[in-house]
């Protein structure tokens, strides 16, 4: 079992388990969560969705505890006072308008100007101006924001965000990291679930990564990067005298193996940068024309499980 | 408002969407046409009165009201939970028996609307072929019996199984129509009998009261016994919010 700790935390999740049938979604997990961001990463099915469902009480864990602010959610419902979760379901109460649908959920929260928060919080994801037309209209990116709105207009410290990004277009994208960033930055607990390494590395200081249930790698952005740039790369390279140019890249040391295949060089090797520097002036020096360079299997899902799996 | 009244609010205008609200009134009117069509011939007062109850029994009490119910009450938090809605609900710091109690009430409040419109359209018609204006009470009591009953026992089904609406329409067509009809001490454990046990009660010498079985008429006992089916369904609902997963 593997732990994931921080300083001050606000959730705590100890040998966390849930089976559903035979199937194991969230297999022993302990972490602990505490203010600024953190990024709940690993390839689709890898059991983000569960283990954000278990941590705010929505199924229960079959083994283990969660524990927020102290409390079990699924005991104490006083915590979801402080509490907010963006679901990755992108179904909302259609028939509401984004601000009756905002304002309902500020209600909810006994927040005490529920119209007045309301405002405030479509005006924070950019949807006043839509804010009287019907959710039923809006689009997959709007919606997300609707949600977001409606996460945030309470105000919480622990916000959970599972796949906050999906839908969005570059723009909404980039403000709405910006506010997660800035949650963070004001000592809320953020935990963003993700299956995009990108996403996660521009707003969260530190990263949590899941593969088949189970945790995987956990530490700060630039520590899984360097424990991710020991993964051997495949790389294609297409070109017009393929045996030429593998003739004199198996010469080099960071090359583990290359095939053959018609026009094509797949290249096995364990410093990609390596490769990318020596390629232009092997070629230039060869009279060799490179017609594409592609890398190979660099799945995030190929990624997490040379992590499990490699060591 | 309070967070109460805000769930009731949404979830009345989930389940009252205009297109079933239609469908819903027009099946529920069915009685106040048949009597209004009829009202037109040369029957009698009494005749009137007579095809006025057998078609507001036999089609708004036994079929018409309780399926709306069952639809209602099986949509409250079951289709929170089906459309993936949950979280804007039970994620709260609400009470779980608050929101239990307040979908029970939006459940029991949007069948009472049809209700409210079936039952009135009929007295109405019927008042005016009859002469009687007293001939309506009956059905508006049985009609709130059955509609506290249904909507709320089916609540907490709707949301422990997706199949709940057709669970409700077996206990419908099975169990109240077929077994407790046949036999007679059976009819205490159906909501359709208790209902008419209302009815009964506010419309005496009725044809159809012979199917009471074993229970007497009495709207107000017909009353306690479907207030005490919702404070039971209402600790079950409140127990699942509480124990079952809900996502």
């Amino acid at each position: 079992m593997t732990m994931a700790a921080t300083a001050s935390p606000t959730v705590v999740l100890q040998g966390v388990s849930r089976w559903f049938g035979q199937k194991v979604a969230v297999s022993e997990i302990s972490a602990e969560f505490g203010a600024g961001v953190t990024g709940l990463l690993g390839p689709n099915g890898a059991g983000k969705t569960t283990l954000l469902r278990v941590l705010t009480g929505l199924i229960r864990p079959s083994e283990g505890t969660v524990s927020v602010f102290g409390f079990d959610p699924r005991s104490d419902y006083s915590v979801y006072g402080r509490i907010a979760l963006v679901p990755e379901d992108e179904n909302v109460y259609s028939f509401l308008s984004a601000h009756e649908f905002v304002a309902h959920n500020a209600r909810l929260q006994k927040v005490a100007d529920p119209d007045g928060a309301a405002r405030r919080a479509l005006d924070m994801v950019d949807l006043t101006d839509v804010a009287d037309r019907k959710l039923a209209g809006f689009s997959k990116g709007m919606r997300q924001r609707a949600k977001v709105a409606a996460a945030l207009v309470h105000e919480p410290d622990i916000v959970i965000l599972d796949e906050p990004l999906n839908g969005t277009d570059p723009v909404q994208r980039a403000h709405l990291t910006r506010i997660f960033i800035d949650m963070g930055r004001q000592g809320r607990t953020v935990i963003v679930s993700s299956h995009v390494l990108h996403e996660v590395e521009r707003m969260a200081d530190r990263v949590i990564a899941m593969v088949d249930g189970r945790l995987a790698a956990t530490g700060t952005v630039p520590a899984l990067r360097a424990a991710m740039s020991d993964i051997p790369l495949q790389i294609r390279i297409d070109c017009d005298q393929p045996r030429r140019l593998a003739a004199a890249l198996v010469e080099n040391d960071w090359v583990g193996g290359v095939n053959i295949e018609e026009a094509s060089l797949h290249i096995r090797s364990l410093d990609a940068e390596q490769l990318g520097r020596a390629l232009p002036g092997l070629a230039q020096s060869l009279d060799i024309r490179i017609t594409r360079v592609d890398p190979e299997d660099e799945s995030l899902e190929s990624v997490f499980r040379y992590l499990v799996e490699g060591r | 408002m309070n967070a109460q009244l805000a769930i009731i609010r949404v979830t009345l205008r989930r389940l009252i969407t205009r297109k079933r609200m239609i469908g819903f009134i027009l099946f529920a009117s069915i009685p106040a046409l048949v009597v209004l069509f009829a009202s037109t011939g040369d029957r009698g007062p009494e005749r009137l009165a007579e095809l006025y109850h057998n078609t507001t029994f036999g089609i708004l009490l036994v079929v018409a009201l309780p399926v709306i119910a069952i639809v209602n009450a099986t949509g409250a938090l079951g289709d929170e939970r089906r459309s993936h809605t949950m979280p804007f609900l039970a994620l709260k710091p609400i009470p779980r028996w608050s929101i239990a109690l307040s979908t029970m009430v939006a459940s029991v409040g949007a069948t009472l609307s049809v209700a409210f419109v079936g039952v009135g359209l009929g007295w109405l018609v019927a008042g005016f072929a009859t002469g009687r204006w007293d001939i309506g009470q009956g059905p508006a009591m049985a009609a709130l019996v059955a509609a506290i009953g249904y909507g709320t026992i089916f609540v907490p089904i709707g949301l422990l199984t997706r199949r709940a609406t057709v669970i409700g329409l077996i206990y419908l067509f099975l169990w109240e129509s077929s077994f407790a009809n046949a036999v007679a001490a059976l009819a205490p454990t159906s909501l359709g009998h208790i209902a008419l046990s209302a009815y009964v009660d506010l419309a005496p010498g009725l044809d159809f009261a012979d199917s009471l079985g074993t229970l007497e008429p009495g709207a107000g006992k017909a009353l306690i016994k479907v207030l005490v089916v919702a404070l039971v369904s209402l600790a079950f609902t409140t127990w699942a919010l509480n124990k079952r997963d809900l996502a």
